[in-house]
């Protein structure tokens, strides 16, 4: 098992980059979410219309 | 990485999640949708028309005929599982991500499969008790609404607002609790955009009366369904983020 070393300045940079990875992660799960939920276009509205319903989106 | 980790462990509980909730409206939520479609006026009706609500259809977004839209049947009944699997990404990626972030950075327990089913209690509240039990009800087709850019505007507030206040409640220390029950309520207090006059486009009171039925039914198997899908949801990502997520590799 690795030591914890929270102090040392190596484990500093390694921590910011998950952390922005994590924000990558949140923000890729935002356009998702978009996209099949909320687009306005009518081809992904008429796609997704039923799951839209069904997890109570704002529709129609 | 993280980034894989997260993506790929979301991709596999979104698909197990998604699924089965794709199932379950397969069999208890689309058929109300269907029933409820068969009452469906067309649009241009109320346009020419114009009795109420749609304020000359200003920002009002309008089906047309020539859109392309998977054919009843298989490919509707597929697109809607696939939707709703893409949902369930969506979904779980925002509670794997949130998850690695609180493992990584508070001094609270670790997540594990059981605090996970938690976590999705309260994505459940995030995206389902509040911007719709509290505010826009889930509605069957044919029922008259706001106009869908401020409700659905409306909703990204109120789901926004509720995660923000989840989060103070349960991080911030106890003193600024009360700043995260405020920021929950402050869309409720603001008010969800409501029509003129609530009812159903089509004006055959036979029609309304079997759209009202629908529209309970549909309540509640939405609710049910939802409750099922967000456990299950927040259980599964408690259990990768725990075993897959490694954020210190």
């Amino acid at each position: 098992m690795q030591q914890q070393a929270v102090s040392t300045p190596q484990s500093k940079p390694l921590t910011l980059s998950t952390a922005i990875q994590v924000v990558g992660a949140l923000a890729l799960g935002a356009a998702l979410l978009f996209a099949v939920g909320f687009a306005p276009m009518d081809v992904a509205h008429n796609a997704a219309h039923d799951a839209r319903h069904a997890f109570a989106f704002p529709c129609h | 990485m993280a980034f894989r980790n997260i993506l790929l462990s979301a991709i596999v509980v979104g698909i197990f999640s998604g699924l089965l909730y794709g199932l379950f409206q397969h069999f208890q939520i689309s058929p109300i949708i269907y029933a409820a479609e068969v009452y469906e006026v067309a649009d241009e009706e109320p346009a020419a028309a114009a009795p109420h609500g749609h304020e000359g259809g200003v920002g009002h977004h309008e089906h047309n005929e020539e859109a392309w839209g998977p054919e009843d049947g298989a490919e509707r009944i597929g697109y809607t599982i696939g939707a709703d699997i893409a949902i369930g990404i969506a979904f779980s990626i925002f509670l794997i991500s949130l998850m690695a972030l609180h493992n990584l950075k508070s001094n609270k327990p670790q997540v594990t499969p059981v605090s996970g089913a938690a976590w999705g209690i309260a994505c459940m509240l995030v995206f389902f008790v509040a911007p719709a039990m509290f505010g826009l009800h889930p509605e069957v087709p044919g029922t008259e609404a706001a106009i869908l850019e401020n409700r659905q505007a409306w909703w990204l507030l109120c789901a926004t607002l509720t995660a923000v206040g989840i989060a103070v409640l349960y991080y911030a220390p106890i003193k600024f609790k009360l700043g995260g029950i405020l920021l929950a309520a402050a869309p409720h207090i603001i008010g969800a955009p409501m029509p003129k006059e609530h009812g159903f486009a089509n004006p055959d009171p036979a029609a309304i009366e079997a759209l009202s039925q629908l529209t309970t039914q549909f309540y509640t198997f939405t609710a049910v369904g939802m409750a099922i899908f967000f456990i299950l949801l927040g259980a599964l990502s408690g259990f990768a983020v725990q075993r897959f997520v490694k954020l210190d590799a």
